[in-house]
């Protein structure tokens, strides 16, 4: 059944075993995992319910107000930063690029080390395995795009190490429009794995509904109150939506996820709810090449390099897909010579640097506040040494564009100029300023906030997701790390929800 | 910048020369607002003539676009706007008035909001930058003369 609050009419009120808030990986994942088990399952979601059909037209300015939190803009308190987060249902992996990486044993290593948890990759192995069967996850076999690459033929004129990607995706066409939205269904996303599943198993699913509190007394959650999102808009209707559930699970992300309990007033002994807020910072690199690229077309991730990743401020390297809205808004030129830029698009190549997010001292990720609103914002600033790691990523793949043949390289910077050789561009970067405004940041992965753990004193939830003191609250999404993952974080999400609820 | 063919219908501002009923009234811009995008176009998207009809479509899609937001962006948009309409930040930048400042001054403008030291003016100048150029690029009529080559659509 689906109740669609941009229809509603009337108030509506709901009672089953399971009230889910959020339908991304962990929430939908849960979802059909609870289905299965005979549980009466309510699945609540801000985003829409579109289907492979409406993706057909692979268009930037269709999906971005659709598919996306604040139209693909959300930004963070100081706007130094632009968040790309999911708001539909299937969540980030409706638009997510595809790409699948177990937890590295480094990061579960720091969690060993650091934070007392007792997860290795022996004992999440089998977890991953049904996850990767599960949701087809396997090595991607067709040739990688040319943006991809040139990734690969960098790293390897300089003699360092790439691998190849794994993707979730069944039949792909290999069209590379995975940000707007699957149009043939081979992403192996959420949406068309885990929601179908549970809705043919009973589930009720409620999309454009906005949950705004859990009401709850003597660490017990009676409901949830949400409200209608009419239309396509960002705006909270007056029609309400209360669910009655014997368990509720949270998992709206590492934004949406402590803000809900914040707004709930959950009680938190630790003090770090909404604290310790992750995002991976990306750096980005454009290099404009002799022959046509094509960045926007072919699987757009499909290699990548752990090369620099576990040095200090280490980073991952990824290119993603570029096409013209994504562009022409991560471009920090103006006027002319953004349009230069924006002409050069067939030949241009980018690679992204995700920086490690939380494993030292002076990292110590965001948090995640209510405006006058009660929307979320996230407060998050990045040290000087961080800054140091954004320069060495730009000069390292930089370095990586001119050996694989690039004529010209520009770090996305606001006082950056296009370089013709590394060391015009180091000396330029020696120069740049790495404050907040100056160098261009993005982040797609949000982790954190409400942190698992072995104590109530130093986590949000125990290691099974539940709340501490609460009898049936409990957190299942990205919130749930207590780092950055240090990869692309969906497959972690997914093995932690099937080590919880299968 | 002449407004002549921009009126208001009903409190709400509409293009009066679209009779065609193309262009539809917009729920967050205002009248100065429209003067506001007049003078950002040609120093943000200075390649091509920006006739009044673009102008009115241009300011129909950012309208759109922003009906879209939540209401915090929104109200962080208005203080966006509502920077440019304070007289002394103009003078204080060698202006006089929107409506008589030249694409040069405004693009000299935008650049000392880059490289003010006070963040504020760094973030509007991005902001506004991003927000022009996304909409602008957001029109699939700019594929071509991107050489992107337009998605198929799959029947």
């Amino acid at each position: 059944m689906i109740i669609d609050g941009s229809k509603a009419f009337s108030n509506q009120t709901l009672e089953v075993d399971y009230c889910i808030i959020g339908s991304g990986s962990g929430g939908a994942f849960a979802a059909s995992l609870l289905s299965e088990k005979g549980y009466k399952v309510a699945i609540i979601e801000e985003g829409p319910y579109q289907k492979t059909s409406d993706f057909k037209d692979m268009r930037e300015s269709r999906a971005y107000p659709e598919l996306y939190q604040e139209l693909a803009s959300r930004k963070t308190k100081n706007k130094a930063v632009n968040i790309l987060q999911g708001r539909n249902v299937g969540g980030g992996t409706t638009v997510n690029w595809t790409t699948c990486f177990r937890t590295p044993e480094n990061t579960l290593k720091y969690w060993r080390d650091n934070f007392d948890l007792p997860f290795t990759s022996d004992s999440l192995a089998h977890h991953f395995e049904v996850c990767e069967k599960r949701f087809s996850i396997s090595p991607w076999e067709i040739p990688p795009n040319t943006n991809n690459s040139l990734l690969a033929k960098g790293m390897s004129a300089l003699g360092r190490e790439y691998g190849h990607i794994s993707r979730n995706v069944k039949d792909c066409y290999n069209l590379g429009y995975c940000g707007v939205g699957c149009p043939t269904g081979a992403k192996q996303s959420q949406l068309v794995t885990s929601i179908p599943r549970a809705l043919a198993l009973g589930a009720i699913l409620a999309p454009r509904w906005r949950a705004y509190r859990l009401a709850h007394q003597f660490g017990k959650v009676s409901r949830l109150e949400a409200y209608n999102l009419p239309g396509l808009g960002n705006q909270t209707g007056e029609i309400k939506l209360t669910i009655k559930a014997r368990e509720f699970i949270v998992a709206a992300g590492a934004i949406g996820t402590p803000a809900l309990l914040m707004r709930s007033r959950i009680s938190d002994a630790s003090g770090l709810l909404g604290k310790r807020t992750f995002i991976h910072p990306t750096v980005i690199s454009g290099a404009i090449f002799e022959d046509e690229v094509q960045p926007y077309l072919g699987a757009p991730q499909s290699i990548y390099s752990d090369h620099y990743l576990w040095q200090d401020y280490g980073f991952k390297l990824e290119v993603p897909p570029v096409h013209p809205v994504l562009l022409a808004s991560t471009l920090m030129q103006k006027g002319d010579r953004h349009r230069e830029l924006m002409l050069k698009l067939n030949n241009l190549q980018v690679c992204i640097a995700l920086q490690r997010d939380g494993f030292f001292k002076d990292s110590v990720g965001g948090n995640v506040e209510l405006n006058s609103h009660g929307e979320p914002v996230l407060d998050y600033e990045w040290s000087e040494a961080m800054g140091e790691g954004f320069k060495q990523a730009l000069l390292a793949m930089a370095e990586l564009q001119f050996a694989a043949g690039a004529k010209e390289v520009l770090p996305i910077h606001a006082s950056a100029s296009t370089c013709t050789s590394i060391d015009q561009l180091s000396r330029m970067l020696d120069g740049l300023s790495m404050q907040a405004l100056a160098v261009k940041v993005v982040a797609a992965h949000v982790m954190g906030g409400a942190c698992f753990g072995t104590s109530e004193k130093q986590s949000v939830t125990n290691l099974d997701g539940r709340v501490w003191r609460y009898h049936n609250l409990s957190v299942m999404d990205g919130s749930l790390f207590p780092t950055s993952i240090a990869a692309n974080p969906m497959l972690s999400i997914l093995g932690h929800t099937h080590r919880i609820y299968s | 910048m002449s407004v002549g063919l921009i009126a208001w219908r009903q409190g709400v501002l509409v293009p009066a020369s679209q009779q065609s009923q193309k262009i539809s009234e917009f729920s967050f811009l205002e009248k100065r607002d429209v003067v506001l995008i007049t003078a950002l176009l040609p120093a943000l998207l200075p390649f091509k003539k920006w006739p009044l009809e673009d102008t009115a479509l241009m300011c129909q899609d950012l309208d759109r676009t922003i009906s879209f937001m939540t209401k915090s962006t929104k109200s962080e948009i208005r203080q966006l706007f509502d920077l440019f309409h304070l007289k002394p930040f103009l003078w204080w930048h060698g202006a006089r008035s929107l409506d008589q400042i030249s694409a040069v001054d405004m693009s000299k403008l935008i650049t000392s909001m880059t490289s003010s030291r006070l963040s504020d003016f760094k973030m509007a100048a991005a902001a506004l930058n991003e927000i022009i150029c996304g909409v602008y690029y957001a029109n699939p009529q700019t594929d071509r003369e991107l050489s992107y080559a337009p998605p198929l659509e799959l029947v």
